[in-house]
C-alpha cells in the first residue's frame, strides 16, 4: 500500500532556523515543497557570508569527489575517524587544510600512475614494430653520416617502393639503399639508407607521397633495432614494477584515508543541502515558514522531536489538502519486507498516483507464480535458488541486485513446485529417472490443456484488474470510467458463458441469458463515449480479449524451454562418447537455463505492465524524497 | 499427404507470425537502442517494449499447436 501523507507547516523564530533545519535533516521524513509566496512572506535568501560558505562547501565536495576517484575501492571495517570541528565555518577551514595537505602527494602519485599507464599502453606498439624491423638487421651506428628511415608498408602497396627507388636515385644521385622484406602477410618492412646531406629532399619526398615513417621514442633513437628492442623490453618490465609499487602506495592511502574522505564528503554534501533548501522556505522579519509533506504515521514523532531538540516555540501544524494537491503529494510505498523487492518493479513502470491502488502485493504473488509456471523444472529451480542466494549475499549492499535476487528466489520456489507438478528434472531427464508428474507432463497432447490453464489464469488476472479499475473509478466518482469497467466485466462474463455453453460445460438454457448479458455489456461499453463509443467500445472488447489470449505465453515460453531441454538430453544420448555427450548436454542445459531465467522474467513483467496494469493502474505521482542526511 | 499438409500449415502459422514479430522487434529494437544510447535508464523500458510484439508469434504458436493436435486428432 501507499503511505498516507499529511501536509505540514513549521513556523518558528529566525533564531531557531539552523537548529530546526538540522533537526529536520536528522529526522529525514519531511518532503519539502516551496512555501507559497504570501503577501507577508519573502524568500529566505542566503546572506553573503552563508553564500560564500555554500560555494566553498561545494568546491570542497568536488575536491573530495576528485580525490576519492583517485583511490581504489577497498573493503575495510568501519573505524574511528579524526574528529572534525562542529561549526560550519570552522569545518570548512579545517577541511580545506586537511585537503591541502593530503591532495598534492596523492595527485602526484595518481599523475605518475597515469603517465606510466599511458607508457605501458604505447610500449607494446613500438615493440611490435621493432620486431618486424629486426630481421632487416642493420646496425645503425656503423652508418655514420648516413640517415636511416624505417618504413612499414601495407603489402598491397608494395609498388610504392619501386617508385621511391626511381625518385631517390634522382635525389641522391644513386647513393642510397632500400632493403625490403615481407614480415607478415600484410606488412612489408623497408629500411631506407641515404647520405645525411640529402635528408631534407628525402623527407620532403616521403611527406609528399604520404609515406609514414616508424618513429621511436626519444630514448631509443640512435640505437640499433636490436638494442632498442632489448631496451624496450627492459623498460616494459620497469614500468610494470613501478606501476605495481604505485598501486600498492595508493592502496595504503586508501586504507588510511578513504573512510575519512567519504565521511567528510557526506558531511559536506549534507551542509550544502541544508543551505540550498533555505531557498524553499518563506520568512518574515522575525520568523520562518517551512512547508512539506510528512507520512501521517511520523507526524507526532516529528512534532515531539522538534519540541525536544529546538524548543516549544517551533510549531508544526497540519494543512488541509487543497484542490489539486493530490497531484503534488509525494508517493511512498509501505509494504511488508517480503514484498518490498517488488516495489522496484512497480516503480520501473511508473510511480503510482497518490491515493491510487498499490499493485505491489498482487505483483508479488502473480509474478513469481507466472515465472514458475513458465520455467517449471526441479533442477533448474534448485540451481536458480542457489544462484540467487549467492548473488543476494555477494551483492548485499546493492539494493537493486539484492531485490532482483530476492524476486528470483520466490520465482525459483514456484519453479520447483511446478517442476514436481510437470514431473520435470532437467526437462525429460526426470521421466527417465522415474519421476512422475503430480499433475500433467508438458508436451504432446497436453499442450491444449495447458493452453486452457494459461487462458484461465489470464482471465482471472484481467477480471481482477477490471474489478480494481471499477473500484478505483467508483472511489474517484468517475462515472463513465466505472460504466466502461462494469460493461467490460459483463461482456467477459457473457463470453465465458457462451464458451461454457458451446463446450457443453454449462446447460444450453443459459445461452439466451448470456447473449442478453453480452448485449447489455456492449451497450455499457458504447454509451459513456457517445458516438465514438461505436468504435471505441468494440475496440476495447477486442483488446481485452487479446489481453487474455496473451497469457498463452505462459505455456508457449515453457514449452520452448522443455523442448530445448529435450534436445539437450537427446543429443547427449546420440553422441557415442559419454564424456562428449555430457559436455554437450551441459552446454545446452546452461543455454536453456540462461534463456529460462531471462525470458520468463521479461514475459511475466510484460504481462503485468501491458495486460494487467492497463485496467486499473494510475500513474503520475511524484516520488517521496525526504530532506535527510546522506 | 494429409499429415504433410497439416505440418506445412502449422509451420506457416508459426513462421509467418515469427516474421511479423521479427519485423516489429527489429524496428522497436533499433529505436530502443537509440533511446538507451541517449538515456541509460531507458534500458528496462526498451527491453519491455521489445517483448510486446512477441504476442503475435505466441498466438501463431498456439494456432500451430491447435492445427497439429485438433486436425490430426480429427
Amino acid at each position: 500500500m501507499l503511505l498516507k501523507m499529511t501536509r505540514a507547516q513549521i513556523i518558528g523564530s529566525r533564531a531557531q532556523l539552523d537548529a530546526t533545519i538540522a533537526a529536520l535533516q536528522r529526522l529525514g521524513v519531511l518532503h519539502l515543497e516551496d512555501t507559497p509566496r504570501a503577501l507577508s512572506l519573502t524568500s529566505l535568501a542566503l546572506d553573503e557570508a552563508s553564500m560564500r560558505v555554500q560555494q566553498e562547501l561545494s568546491l570542497l565536495a568536488a575536491r573530495l569527489d576528485g580525490l576519492l576517484q583517485l583511490l581504489p575501492q577497498i573493503d575495510q571495517p568501519p573505524r574511528t575517524l579524526p574528529a572534525a570541528p562542529q561549526g560550519t565555518r570552522e569545518f570548512v577551514d579545517w577541511l580545506r587544510r586537511q585537503l591541502d595537505n593530503l591532495a598534492p602527494p596523492l595527485q602526484a602519485l595518481a599523475q605518475r600512475r597515469d603517465e606510466l599507464h599511458a607508457e605501458a599502453l604505447s610500449l607494446p606498439r613500438y615493440e611490435n614494430t621493432l620486431r618486424k624491423l629486426v630481421p632487416l638487421s642493420v646496425e645503425l651506428r656503423e652508418l655514420e653520416n648516413f640517415d636511416t628511415v624505417a618504413l612499414l608498408i601495407d603489402t598491397a602497396f608494395r609498388d610504392v617502393l619501386e617508385m621511391m627507388r626511381v625518385e631517390l636515385s634522382l635525389i641522391t644521385h644513386a647513393q642510397f639503399e632500400i632493403i625490403a622484406r615481407d614480415v607478415d602477410e600484410r606488412t612489408t618492412a623497408a629500411l631506407l639508407v641515404y647520405p645525411r646531406a640529402y635528408a631534407q629532399p628525402v623527407q620532403a619526398l616521403l611527406g609528399r607521397e604520404n609515406i609514414s615513417q616508424v618513429r621511436l621514442p626519444k630514448e631509443l633513437a640512435g640505437r640499433s633495432f636490436r638494442e632498442a628492442l632489448t631496451a624496450l623490453e627492459q623498460r616494459q618490465h620497469a614500468v610494470r614494477r613501478e606501476l605495481a609499487q604505485l598501486d600498492a602506495e595508493l592502496e595504503t592511502y586508501a586504507r588510511t584515508w578513504r573512510a575519512a574522505l567519504e565521511a567528510w564528503r557526506r558531511a559536506t554534501r549534507n551542509l550544502v543541502q541544508a543551505l540550498t533548501t533555505r531557498a524553499q522556505f518563506g520568512s518574515t522579519t522575525y520568523t520562518f515558514v517551512i512547508q512539506g509533506w510528512v507520512p501521517q504515521r511520523d507526524l507526532n514523532r516529528v512534532r515531539a522531536e522538534l519540541a525536544r531538540e529546538v524548543g516549544p516555540q517551533v510549531i508544526l501544524t497540519t494543512l488541509d489538502e487543497r484542490t489539486g494537491a493530490r497531484d503534488r503529494t509525494p508517493v511512498a510505498f509501505s509494504n511488508p519486507a517480503p514484498l518490498q523487492p517488488f516495489e522496484m518493479l512497480v516503480r520501473l513502470m511508473a510511480v503510482p498516483r497518490y491515493g491510487a491502488f498499490d499493485p505491489t502485493p498482487l505483483m508479488a504473488f502473480f509474478m513469481p507464480l507466472f515465472f514458475g509456471i513458465m520455467l517449471g523444472d526441479i533442477a533448474y529451480g534448485v540451481l536458480l535458488l542457489l544462484l540467487a542466494l549467492y548473488v543476494k549475499r555477494r551483492w548485499a549492499t546493492n539494493e537493486a541486485v539484492r531485490n532482483l535476487a530476492q524476486i528470483l528466489i520466490y520465482g525459483s520456489l514456484w519453479t520447483i513446485v511446478f517442476g514436481f507438478l510437470y514431473g520435470e528434472f532437467f526437462g525429460t531427464l526426470g521421466e527417465a529417472l522415474g519421476l512422475a508428474p503430480l499433475w500433467m507432463p508438458r508436451g504432446g497432447e497436453q499442450i491444449l490443456a495447458l493452453f486452457v490453464f494459461a487462458l484461465a489464469l489470464g482471465a482471472v488476472q484481467i477480471v481482477l484488474g477490471l474489478l480494481l479499475g471499477a473500484w478505483e473509478a467508483w472511489r474517484e466518482k468517475q462515472r463513465s470510467e466505472f460504466l466502461l469497467k462494469v460493461g467490460m466485466l459483463i461482456v467477459l462474463a457473457a463470453l465465458f458463458g457462451v464458451i461454457g455453453v458451446v463446450t457443453e460445460f454449462l446447460p444450453r438454457d443459459l445461452f439466451t441469458p448470456t447473449l442478453v448479458a453480452l448485449l447489455i455489456g456492449t451497450v455499457l461499453l458504447i454509451v459513456p463515449s457517445g458516438l465514438m463509443g461505436l468504435v471505441l467500445g468494440p475496440l476495447e472488447m477486442v483488446e481485452t480479449v487479446g489481453n487474455i489470449l496473451s497469457y498463452l505465453r505462459l505455456t508457449a515460453i515453457g514449452l520452448a524451454s522443455v523442448y530445448l531441454a529435450l534436445v539437450a538430453n537427446e543429443m547427449a544420448g546420440l553422441v557415442g562418447n559419454a564424456l562428449v555427450g555430457a559436455i554437450l548436454a551441459l552446454l545446452l542445459h546452461t543455454l536453456n537455463f540462461a534463456l529460462g531465467v531471462l525470458s520468463p522474467t521479461i514475459q511475466s513483467l510484460r504481462l503485468h505492465y501491458v495486460e494487467f496494469f492497463r485496467h486499473f493502474y494510475e500513474s503520475g505521482g511524484q516520488e517521496y524524497r525526504p530532506f535527510k542526511l546522506e | 499427404m494429409e499429415i504433410g499438409l497439416i505440418a506445412v500449415g502449422a509451420g506457416l502459422a508459426v513462421g509467418l507470425a515469427a516474421l511479423g514479430t521479427g519485423y516489429a522487434q527489429g524496428h522497436i529494437g533499433s529505436a530502443g537502442m537509440g533511446a538507451v544510447a541517449e538515456k541509460r535508464e531507458m534500458f528496462s523500458m526498451a527491453l519491455i517494449l521489445l517483448a510486446i510484439p512477441e504476442t503475435m508469434v505466441i498466438l501463431g504458436f498456439a494456432v500451430a499447436a491447435m492445427i497439429i493436435f485438433l486436425l490430426r486428432g480429427g
